[in-house]
């Protein structure tokens, strides 16, 4: 009996537990070897840095007909890298998009606080002038900043900008052979040499030749004045003897000079100047009196040091009277930015913003990013033009309910400024409402707070969502990058909207039967193709890339593709769709993500 | 795994009268505590015999093994030091149906703490672009082989005894093994590590796996010593 017993239970044992899939176990086996294990890298997430809109001045637009340069100085230029983190000498865009970011391991948000994070910007384009900007982090953060470049042969109104071929002559020892005189905007300003001015480039040698002179005249009464003057009308200038300041600028005119000959870039002069007349605008007013410019009175000639941009204190200019109009009259021995001015102290001010309201609960698992609804600040001209200022996020409950503030960066007034404009972001998860929207500036430069309370628009999205997922692999590496998508109609002329990716998952809006373009810039790559997303049946969609073009804006390797890519996609239970996009690459181009 | 469960339930069944009914010992009902060494650990049980060939144990097992020194594996041209992390054991509860008299069938079902981890953190900075980060700021990566199901059937063969039948010390050895369903793959990251928590990979492996029919078994080898209290 017991051994019956054995034999069953031994028996039963073998026959229940066994499927005899041996032969298949080792095929999957197999399988399994050559699908083996990939390992997924993220790409780093930098929590400082700028992103750098240069746009046209006139169109307002990005500038995309030529290839802007940025480069980097100042004190902590070092710390400053392109968004795959690797330095240049030069950062440059042909979408007039340029990320930029603070070496994440070199900052600390205390020694911020007190010591700034600074350095300045010189950006430039052929056919475009040159802006130099400051740039400051008080925290750490991503700050928007626009530069506006005035293109040469498309000015804005505002601008007036001269071209002279044969504008002067001069010896073989550089000195002007005769009287040149070149007048602009109908002889209300006026550039002027004398004969026996030496000619010299930055090395100190003479320039001979027949000169050639190219002036851009900014005119400081234009409504646009504060978004085509170069850098701004708030700058930070030195006043000599070591002495900086942070000031308002109230320009009677600036000009931009440049001279050559023979090849040779005309730098200084010696044995006399160059000598630059304006008339000081009617009804002009003296900040130090208040009251319209009079005869006699001290107007300052500055100039911008090259390299650091920095304006700096010239000399001392005196209103004069002729023919009945009020100018001014100085001469420069250095060819530069030069601009007569007024300034004072800046008034500048930061908005404490409260925000309190109830939005619907939010899904955190169709979001991978935590939930913080961005926020755009606008200053709103007196000619109705909006320039960004900066754009800021305040904090959403996962159940909907809003409490929660931010201060904003200083924020410095202008006269050409008339409001400020504080507007849900581009970049949001839900279609907010601000009870209010425009507010108007502090006549006193106080700070002053503003309580905007928040709903949503439930009216049905119009709008398409899509959850957009990325990977990057080559063998058994993924790379799911963190980076930002920025996406517009075509041809809308608008501000980009964002899709920030988050470990290669992001979320787009996007409207039906409609083009849009999509730009990515990492590092020195930018790509750039249009999309559109159409139906295709009820519950299916045809997501088409099209016109993809990939620049490496430093070797200017450009690869296009006409082929379009179309990705078929399911609707969602919630309405959206998925659309994910897995690009093979050799372990070259990997490399350069990582 | 329904059929699997069956087997310690037949056993549990079959440990009725027919079989009681050979024994003639007056001494039939019992008690004692033992301890055991095993490829689950050290453990302890309590023992309780019901007649001369069936004893119910009720105990727990446990090993657990990390490394102080981690080991240094080089990937492309990163070290990773590489933790590996070990935990097996349970708690145990079998019944013992005794053949002869030092021979013994037993099954049962473990509640196991089965658990193999391997954390991998990069030894020395890294580069990416050019800004070097620490390795606490890449992240890590930790490797987890676990079990389909955590409470496991479990069937064996056992020499000596569990518990005595007439002394106050018995010794036994017990081969057997635990099935628990497959073993899953769980990987996650931190830091720019963090995309392997949703690994695509991971899952096929896992699919593959579950479709194995040995896949899951984990073998024990145990030798336990108890002492009969009455």
């Amino acid at each position: 009996m017991k051994k019956l017993f054995l034999v069953v239970m031994t028996i039963s044992f073998v026959v229940l537990t066994s499927r005899c899939t041996f032969t298949e176990d080792i095929e999957k086996l197999t399988n399994l070897a050559t699908d083996s294990l990939s390992l997924v890298l993220g790409t780093p997430v930098f929590d400082t840095g700028l992103q750098l809109a240069i746009k046209n001045a006139k169109t307002n637009d990005y500038i995309e007909d030529a290839v802007v340069t940025v480069t980097v100085s100042g004190k902590d230029a070092a710390i400053v890298y392109n968004n795959l983190g690797i330095k240049s000498s030069a950062y440059k865009t042909k979408l007039g998009l340029i990320h930029l970011i603070l070496d994440p391991t070199k900052i600390d948000s205390a020694a911020m606080l007190t010591t700034p994070k600074e350095f300045d910007l010189q950006i430039s384009a052929p056919g475009y002038t040159s802006v130099t900007q400051r740039v400051q982090f008080e925290r750490k953060r991503t700050r928007i900043l626009t530069v506006n470049l005035v293109k040469l042969n498309d000015a804005p109104e505002g601008v007036v900008v001269a071209s002279a071929p044969s504008f002067a002559s001069s010896s073989a020892s550089g000195s002007t052979t005769s009287t040149a005189v070149l007048p602009l905007n109908g002889g209300e300003q006026q550039l002027s040499l004398a004969p026996g001015v030496v000619l010299r480039d930055a090395s100190g040698a003479a320039v001979t030749g027949t000169v050639t002179a190219n002036v851009v005249y900014y005119d400081p009464t234009a409504n646009n004045a504060a978004s085509i003057f170069p850098g701004g009308l708030t700058a930070r200038v030195n006043l000599g003897g070591g002495t900086r300041d942070e000031l308002s600028l109230e320009p009677i005119g600036m000009f931009n000079i440049k001279f050559t000959a023979g090849g040779k870039s005309v730098k200084t002069f010696s044995n006399g100047g160059l000598t630059l007349k304006t008339e000081i605008p009617v009804g002009a007013i003296n900040p130090s009196t208040n009251q319209p410019y009079k005869v006699n009175e001290k107007v300052d000639m500055w100039s911008r040091e090259e390299g650091s941009g920095e304006w700096t204190f010239e000399k001392e200019a005196t209103v004069k009277n002729v023919n009945g109009k009020l100018i001014l009259e100085e001469s420069v021995t250095h060819l530069s930015d030069h601009m007569y001015l007024r300034h004072k102290t800046p008034c500048t001010f930061r908005i404490r913003a409260s925000f309190s309201g109830k939005v619907s609960e939010y899904n955190r698992k169709s979001n991978a990013f935590s939930i913080g609804e961005g926020v755009d600040i606008f200053y709103v001209y007196k000619d109705g033009k909006e320039k960004l200022f900066d754009r800021y996020a305040f904090r959403v409950n996962d159940d909907g309910t809003i409490s929660s503030n931010f201060i904003t960066e200083p924020i410095t007034l202008d006269a050409n400024i008339a409001k400020i404009k504080i507007v849900p972001s581009t970049y949001h998860h839900k279609k907010l409402i601000f009870s209010q929207t425009l507010f108007d500036v502090p006549t006193d430069c106080s700070n002053f707070g503003v309580n905007i309370t928040v709903t949503e628009d439930v009216a049905p999205n119009p709008n398409l969502d899509i959850n957009f997922n990325l990977q990057v692999s080559s063998g058994p590496l993924t790379v799911k990058p963190n980076l930002e998508i920025k996406y517009r109609k075509t041809g809308s002329g608008n501000e980009y909207s964002s899709a920030f990716l988050t470990v290669g998952s992001g979320k787009m809006s996007i409207a039906l039967n409609t083009d849009y373009d999509v730009a990515i810039t990492l590092g020195a790559n930018q790509g750039k193709a249009k999309m559109k997303i159409e139906a295709d049946g009820t519950d299916r969609y045809k997501v088409t890339f099209s016109g993809l073009s990939l620049v490496d804006i430093l070797s200017q390797d450009e690869q296009s593709s006409s082929a379009p890519i179309v990705i078929q996609a399911q609707k969602q239970p919630d309405g959206s769709i998925n659309v994910s996009y897995k690009v093979e690459v050799d372990a070259d181009v990997l490399n350069q993500l990582m | 795994m329904n059929k699997i469960l069956i087997l310690p339930v037949l056993m549990l069944l079959l440990g009725t009268p027919a079989i009681q009914a050979q024994d003639s010992s007056p001494k039939k009902i019992g008690l004692a505590i033992g301890g055991s060494a095993s490829t689950n650990g050290l453990g302890f049980s309590v023992i309780a015999a019901l007649n001369r060939s069936i004893a119910v144990r009720v105990g727990y097992e446990s090993l657990t093994q990390s490394f102080a020194e981690p080991f240094v594996y080089g990937i492309e041209d990163i070290d990773f030091n590489i933790t590996p992390n070990i935990k097996v054991g349970g708690i145990t509860a079998n019944v013992d149906f005794y053949l002869l008299k030092g021979l013994y069938l037993t099954g049962g079902v473990v509640q196991t703490n089965f658990d193999l981890g391997v954390n991998l953190i990069p030894k020395d900075p890294m580069k990416i672009g050019e800004i070097e980060y620490q390795p606490e700021d890449i992240g890590e990566l930790n490797v987890k082989i676990l079990p389909e199901r955590r409470l496991s059937p479990y069937a064996g063969l056992g020499f000596g005894r569990t518990i005595s039948r007439d002394k106050k010390l018995a010794l036994n050895f017990e081969l057997g093994a635990y099935h628990m369903g497959s073993y899953v793959i769980d990987m996650t990251g931190t830091g720019l590590l963090q995309g392997n928590s949703d690994n695509a990979s991971v899952k096929r492996i896992n699919e593959v796996l579950s479709d194995f029919s040995w896949s899951g078994i984990y073998p024990v080898a145990k030798l336990g010593l108890s002492f009969r209290i009455f």
